[in-house]
């Protein structure tokens, strides 16, 4: 600066107007070093500056420390042994299975960080297909339920919890002096080779122990059935894929039936009216509605006890047409079918038989588990006369068919041991799983037989009747816990693989028993391997067989030859009768904790939380029955409290009940709910129980449905038509479109770039099966609402399924819809909503920016076909799970769901909280994985690489999703079809959801009867 | 001013609009007597128990933000239930206020004077009901500042599209009018009690809110144009928002909802149940502050023949509805209707026809239009039937829509049932305040509309 001041400078280089002026204020800014005001802050403090700056600060500090809105301290830590495979945000899929009675699915486990979040199905598993039941998917829930048994439980008044290990010593102790002559062990239906191998060396060691297996839902019946005739304990399975026609005959093989998964697979590849093998036509004779029967071309209502007269019925009539059947065999059949009498009109008789003796079809069919052993032995006969055990029909030996549990039916199983314990010839009793207590038919008291027991252990889930009544109960694994196998009917064995460690230090039943042979705690994945190197492979296989999650194929089914004559009885009930069924939710009772599943619909009633007493629609008009009626429902030796639902469809004096609910003892979901159909179920009549009265109590029942009402009122939501119709005109679906040619009030985008997304949904495959409604819910994190909350219509299952019933009200035909958002083009919630909260998206996704919405609720009035959900309360707050939360401030929620609830949750979707709307995002976080996938590896999206949580689970296949604007995709192909439309199209909505029209394939000469 | 006589049918010679042989002191005195004198025991019982009943709305308002909108009986396809019915309701009531502040100013209709004060109060403190209706109904109320066009740093306006949003404009803008025209009008009045104060307090609050009125000419000239410009603005939101009010539904496309009728009909149907809550006010209000000679039976009977005019258009928009409908030939459409009058709303309907359509019929007799008792039992039937038809509109249309498997049965709880009660509580609180605190009548108006304000020879009146 000093050139400045020498005041003569050679050149003239200035800096500013200033400088070159020099003029004072220049020359004193360039003197001081910091702006003018800056140094009061030099100056000598003053009292008051100092007073002053000290208030300021104070303030500020004070203000700093307002914690009430700091963020909660969270501590994240890294992984100091990263996991093989794991990228933290990207989840992994395992293979594993699950075995419910003798169904075994094979399933892919995403798993986030090393937790289970969502159960699919297996592709490459036989068993699934891909696809998996509701019941299934909804086991990921199981898993974490709070109220799962957490310790071990000692029910002996002075005992003490740490003397369990001393306990089981001296059991073995004993076992080994008596050689086990004292000793039982009850297992659930057994599906396991390697709990089958550990129980065989637990025989070999112990050689008096005995062995019994005991299942509610069991297939004692098939079994006996055919074994009567052909001799051999098989069971039998259909390949519906290839039966061109099918009579089924109680059997519910698209719902409770075991296998329902893959029959469904099966069955929908011939509901396809385009498909090059044409439509299949199915007869279904049903005491009540099931999703099978819903499919069917032909419905006949007939009462449980009349089934084996239209069994028979048919089987005379098939006979005198083909040939190949002992005359000693028909004559019984006959003799049968004359005292049962004719319960199949002629017109329809001559049409079912003419469809099973045609040559030209594979024809078959089919018996429900619940039918008597005649049915099923019938039925062989049938099959093979028709010719259906070359295509159609294969029958498997049963399992592990050498051990002696496997011998015997469940049913002369627990007989037998309740005996046993009542001689004293069993003093020790090991249950492993299971609820027999609960279960047991009413006239064999396996629950006071229990408390005769010197000793006895319970290895349960939960708490539940049974672990009342034993000494000890100890915690059980999950399935995705433990190492454990399941071989499926047609002999394919799957790994059971763990996906964590146990939460609550569960032991599987194979862990379980192996200790007692070797005293020391089993190790599941060894025995499991011993099991399976037994039977072949090396380590690169048995790493393949995890990876596939199948360990072998199916074994080659036998043959089922056809004795001379008929050895077992049909069941002839008339009059009121009710019929036991297996629940479609809970399935014999243990999945009633589970909240999925509790307010999952029933795909026939809509139901949730409940079961009921399913009685018809004339037939409750003529006892003044009305929905929600309570009533004594009375078999000859007990009776019971149960609420009436008027259920069109049932047949005649007919009640249907389902069995699992009304548990006395279980957790914080399942407490209260339903009715208990147990104690009217006796070793005699599992399923029929005849003589039954009803008694109006007088008093009423809250029953909640999620649909009331189950008419279209002539609206053309589900559009059908039969077979020779949509020949005649393959567009008839487009053509009940009404109105005028549509405009938009508002410019139309084009979207016709880029990725659109858009699905189609075929309505000829749909079952309603529910298996997308649970996916949705463990894939979007939906909250379960509760009873008052559904009976109050504010369920948030974001897709549902519409059942809507045609013609006559006591025997309409039923028709399902999956509703879920459409993703309008010009989606009217779009327009109304006055924060601008829903919009769309470049891809022509109709999006929901939960963090703007402010809920006027405005988009959901305006939403024609109502799929948007509000979060009236935060749900999950108010489940009576939830936990206190610790609050970290005021404005902290005050209940936060269980922490291992929180476990499931996917995180890549939001947690929405109350006052927000929500609804279907086609998975957009789906999308978005796979958008951001493809991008990183440079490649296009391929057709089917992004599968929304519906469409991946949807067994029926009825459900695909995909790019409109690509025309090789499956959808945009599927948009071609004739069928295709648009529901409500008169509101010119554009939804990117459109609808293959249902063909139903009715027998020519039965159509105008049913018009 | 020879023809004194009550009831007049003589078009030709006016019905007197003040009685009584008052004159200008008189008519202060009377006017400010409730504000100068103490509160009567009437009173004191009746703000007391507006005020629990406010009180319980402000309880039912905590618990709806605690618990969230689920307290209310709202369910899927019925998301909107007692809350907008309460919203349109209270807006409706407030329109009578604008339309005789406002439009009857306009036209010179003089017999407004002695009852603009009162119907405008009603409108504002209807607006206040209606506002808290339109705020606590979104189910995150703490975010609701989010309808305004508020720059924020996301760039995210209101989507203009909305009804909604031309609500929060039309609704907004309707109270702040509605206030200020009030207020403009209250000017020389307060002043008015300013100088007659005899108290301290009196004469500071007063004084403040007389802003500086000393009743010069310049302040007479600037206060006529101020108060004639507020009436021109107040006139086309009488039209508008109710129109628009009507568009939350219009605009939607559930069957019930989107037709285009409802404009003019929900503003027939607005002055029509304004009507009937000024005639129930006024009948109450002219017995307890004995002021029958302000409001008198031929102002009453005014009121009633504009309610039987407005109750016989919405019963003709009542009868196109279903015209429209079975004339469109649209099945949803039809159904919607059929639906209203014989599904499970059908008592809802049925009350809101006999209240609105069939009761006022009653007022083509001239002594029942004359009838204080009768008119003012009419005047509550049609309050109720109103309250109805909004309940019809709204829950009837949206409880069945397009898909069956949707439809259901909506009832509202206890919460939303202590909610209406409270904005009545809100509404009595403040009114009840009003005709303690204020001038219920326009003092400066009414002696305008006196024969001494008008010097005129007998029979030279126009």
């Amino acid at each position: 600066m000093s050139q400045i001041d020498s005041g003569a400078p050679n050149k003239e280089y200035w800096r500013s107007m200033g400088e070159l002026e020099q003029s004072p204020e220049f020359k004193e800014f360039v003197n001081r070093e910091f702006p003018k005001d800056a140094s009061v802050l030099e100056d000598e403090v003053s009292r008051r500056t100092f007073i002053k700056i000290m208030g300021a600060s104070f303030a500020f500090a004070g203000l700093t420390g307002c914690a009430g809105f700091r963020r909660p301290k969270q501590i994240i830590r890294p992984y100091a042994r990263t996991p093989e495979n794991l990228v933290p945000g990207r989840p992994n899929y395992y293979a594993t299975a699950m075995a419910l009675g003798t169904d075994v699915v094979g399933l892919l486990i995403e798993s986030h960080e090393g937790r289970p979040t969502k159960v699919e199905g297996n592709p490459s598993h036989p068993g699934s297909l891909g696809a998996a039941s509701a019941m299934n998917q909804a086991s990921v829930l199981d898993l974490y339920d709070p109220d799962r048994l957490k310790r071990i439980h000692c029910n002996i008044p002075s005992g003490d919890v740490d003397g369990y290990g001393d306990w089981i010593s001296a059991r073995i102790e004993d076992a080994k002096g008596t050689h086990g002559a004292n000793l039982a062990i009850l297992v659930d239906t057994n599906v396991s080779p390697t709990l089958n191998r550990v129980l065989a060396e637990l025989k070999s060691t112990y050689k008096d122990v005995s062995v019994f297996q005991y299942s509610a839902l069991n297939d004692d019946n098939a079994v006996a059935g055919i074994k009567s005739v052909t001799g051999k304990a098989l069971r039998a399975k259909l390949h519906f894929d290839r039966i061109d026609r099918l009579v089924a005959f109680g059997a519910d093989f698209l719902g409770t039936e075991p296998g329902n998964v893959v029959s469904a697979k099966e069955f929908a590849t011939r509901r396809d009216p385009d498909s090059d093998r044409g439509l299949n036509r199915l007869y279904m004779f049903e005491s009540h509605f099931t999703v099978t029967g819903g499919k069917a071309d032909h419905r006949f209502r007939i009462q449980p006890g009349q089934m084996d007269a239209a069994i028979a019925q048919i089987a005379v009539a098939v006979f005198s047409r083909v040939g190949n059947v002992s005359t000693d065999f028909r004559s019984q059949v006959a003799d049968w079918s004359k005292k049962l009498g004719n319960v199949v009109p002629a017109k329809e008789l001559a049409a079912i038989v003419d469809d099973l003796v045609q040559p030209k079809w594979v024809s078959a069919i089919v018996v429900g588990s619940q039918c008597s052993p005649f049915a099923h032995a019938v039925a062989v006969a049938v099959n093979a006369a028709i010719g259906a055990t070359e295509h159609g029909v294969s029958y498997y030996p049963v399992h592990f068919v050498d051990a002696s549990y496997a011998q015997r039916g469940s049913v002369e199983s627990i007989r037998e041991l309740t005996h046993a314990i009542k001689n004293g010839d069993v003093d020790t009793l090991f249950i492993l799983g299971g609820n027999p207590v609960f279960t047991a038919p009413s006239d064999i008291a396996f629950g006071d037989a229990l408390k005769k027991l010197k000793h006895s252990l319970h290895l349960t889930l939960f708490p539940n009747e049974t672990s009342h009544f034993t000494q000890w109960v100890v915690p059980k694994a999950h399935f995705l816990e433990a190492w454990g196998d399941a071989q499926s009917i047609d002999g394919t064995v799957s790994v059971v693989q763990p996906l964590i460690t146990p939460l609550y230090n569960g032991t599987s039943d194979i862990e379980w028993v192996s200790q007692l042979t070797s005293s020391v705690a089993g190790n599941g994945y060894d025995e499991v391997r011993k099991t399976l190197k037994t039977a072949k492979g090396s380590e690169k296989s048995w790493r393949r067989w995890l990876h596939e999650g199948v360990v072998s194929e199916a074994v080659v089914s036998v043959s089922a030859p056809v004795a001379q004559s008929l050895t077992v009885k049909p069941i002839n009930e008339k009059g009121l009768q009710l019929e036991l069924v297996p629940d479609f939710k809970v399935y014999d009772g243990r999945f009633t904790n589970n909240g999925w599943l509790q307010e999952l619909p029933h795909p026939v009633t809509k139901l949730t939380w409940d079961n009921a007493a399913l009685i018809g629609v004339d037939t409750a008009q003529k006892m003044g029955l009305v929905t929600g009626d309570l009533v004594n429902l009375k078999s000859k030796s007990n009776e019971i409290e149960v609420a009436v639902f008027v259920q069109p469809g049932t047949a005649d004096d007919t009640v249907v009940l389902s069995m699992g609910y009304g548990r006395r003892v279980d957790g914080r979901i399942g407490q209260g709910t339903g009715f208990n159909g147990y104690p009217l179920r006796s070793s005699v009549a599992m399923a029929t129980v005849g003589g039954i009265t009803i008694e109006k109590t007088g008093k009423k029942y809250t029953l909640a449905t999620t649909q009331e009402h189950g008419s279209m009122e002539d609206r053309k939501l589900v559009r059908a038509a039969d077979l020779m119709e949509y020949e005649k005109n393959p567009e008839f679906a487009k053509e009940e479109h009404e109105g005028p040619p549509m405009k938009s009030s508002w410019p139309e985008r084009a979207y016709d770039t880029g990725n659109q997304w858009g699905m189609s949904i075929d309505l000829s495959k749909c079952t309603g099966c529910n298996a997308c409604l649970i996916a949705c819910q463990s894939e979007n994190n939906i909250p379960i609402v509760g009873k008052s909350q559904v009976a109050n219509g504010r369920e948030m299952h974001w897709i549902r399924l519409d059942r809507y019933y045609e013609g006559n009200t006591n025997d309409p035909q039923m028709v399902q819809q999956p509703m879920t958002c459409l993703q309008c083009e010009n989606a009217p919630c779009e327009q109304v909503c006055p924060v601008a909260a829903t919009v769309h998206s470049e891809e022509g996704l109709n999006d929901m920016a939960y963090n703007r919405c402010i809920g006027t609720k405005y988009c959901s009035n305006n939403c024609p076909v109502k799929v948007r959900r509000f979060n009236f309360f935060d749900f999950h707050q108010r489940n009576p799970q939830s936990t206190e939360k610790n609050r970290i401030h005021f404005f902290d929620y005050l209940r936060e769901p269980d922490k291992t609830v929180q476990m499931q949750f996917n995180p890549d979707v939001t947690l929405r909280m109350r006052g927000v709307m929500e609804k279907c995002t086609y998975c957009v976080q789906r999308i978005q994985q796979v958008k951001i996938r493809t991008k990183n590896e440079g490649r296009a999206i391929v057709d089917g690489e992004i599968k929304s949580a519906c469409m991946q689970s949807c067994p029926s296949d009825a459900i695909v999703f995909g790019n409109i604007l690509d025309p090789e995709s499956k959808v945009a192909k599927l948009k071609k079809n004739p069928r295709d439309y648009h529901i409500l199209s008169e509101l010119y909505l554009k939804a990117r959801t459109t609808y293959l029209a249902s063909v139903r394939n009715p027998h020519p000469t039965l159509v105008e009867e049913r018009a | 001013m020879s023809e004194l006589v009550v009831g007049n049918d003589d078009p030709s010679k006016r019905t007197p609009l003040v009685l009584g042989g008052h004159d200008f002191k008189s008519v202060s005195d009377i006017i400010c007597r409730p504000v100068e004198a103490k509160a009567p025991q009437w009173w004191m019982i009746a703000f007391g128990v507006s005020v629990s009943g406010l009180c319980l709305l402000i309880a039912m308002l905590s618990k709806l933000v605690w618990s969230g909108i689920g307290v209310w009986g709202l369910n899927n396809p019925v998301m909107w239930g007692w809350d907008l019915v309460g919203f349109v309701f209270w807006v409706g009531i407030g329109h009578a206020g604008t339309l005789i502040s406002a439009i009857l100013f306009l036209f010179r209709q003089k017999w407004r004077t002695s009852i603009n004060r009162f119907a405008e109060a009603m409108t504002i403190f209807a607006v206040m009901s209606a506002g808290i209706y339109i705020v606590f109904h979104v189910g995150r109320v703490w975010v609701a500042y989010y309808l305004f066009p508020i720059p924020n740093s996301m760039g995210i306006w209101p989507n203009f599209r909305s009804p909604l949003v031309w609500d929060v404009f039309a609704v907004s803008t309707y109270f702040t009018i509605s206030l200020l025209f009030w207020f403009v009008g209250l000017i020389p009045d307060l002043a008015t009690i300013r100088d007659r104060a005899t108290t301290k307090t009196r004469k500071i609050w007063y004084g403040i809110f007389s802003v500086g009125w000393r009743g010069a000419n310049r302040h007479w000239m600037n206060y006529e144009r101020a108060y004639l410009i507020l009436a021109a603005l107040s006139t086309p939101l009488v039209l508008s928002v109710h129109s628009i009010v009507s568009f939350d539904f219009a605009v939607s496309q559930v069957p019930g909802w989107h037709t285009t009728i409802f404009p003019p009909y929900f503003v027939a149907g607005a002055i029509f149940s304004g009507f009937a809550m000024v005639v129930t006010l006024m009948v109450a209000a002219r017995e307890l502050f004995n002021m029958k000679d302000f409001m008198t039976m031929h102002h009453l009977e005014t009121m009633n023949k504009i309610i039987l005019a407005t109750g016989t258009m919405v019963g003709y928009a009542y009868g196109m509805e279903f015209f429209m409908a079975w004339f469109s030939g649209n099945t949803f459409e039809q159904y919607a209707f059929i639906n209203r009058a014989f599904g499970p709303y059908y008592w809802a309907y049925w009350t809101m026809v006999s209240c609105n359509v069939i009761s006022p019929q009653l007022f083509w007799f001239k002594k029942i239009r004359r009838s204080i008792p009768m008119m003012f039992i009419i005047s509550i039937f049609v309050n109720i039937g109103m309250w109805f038809e909004r309940f019809v509109i709204t829950v009837t249309s949206l409880h069945r829509d397009f898909l069956p498997s949707s439809w259901f049965y909506y009832s509202p709880t206890w919460v939303e049932v202590c909610q209406f009660i409270g904005s009545f509580g809100l509404f009595l609180t403040f009114f009840l305040l009003f005709l303690k605190f204020l001038p219920i009548i326009a003092i400066s108006e009414v002696k305008g509309v006196m024969p001494a304000a008008n010097p005129h020879q007998p029979g030279e009146e126009h």
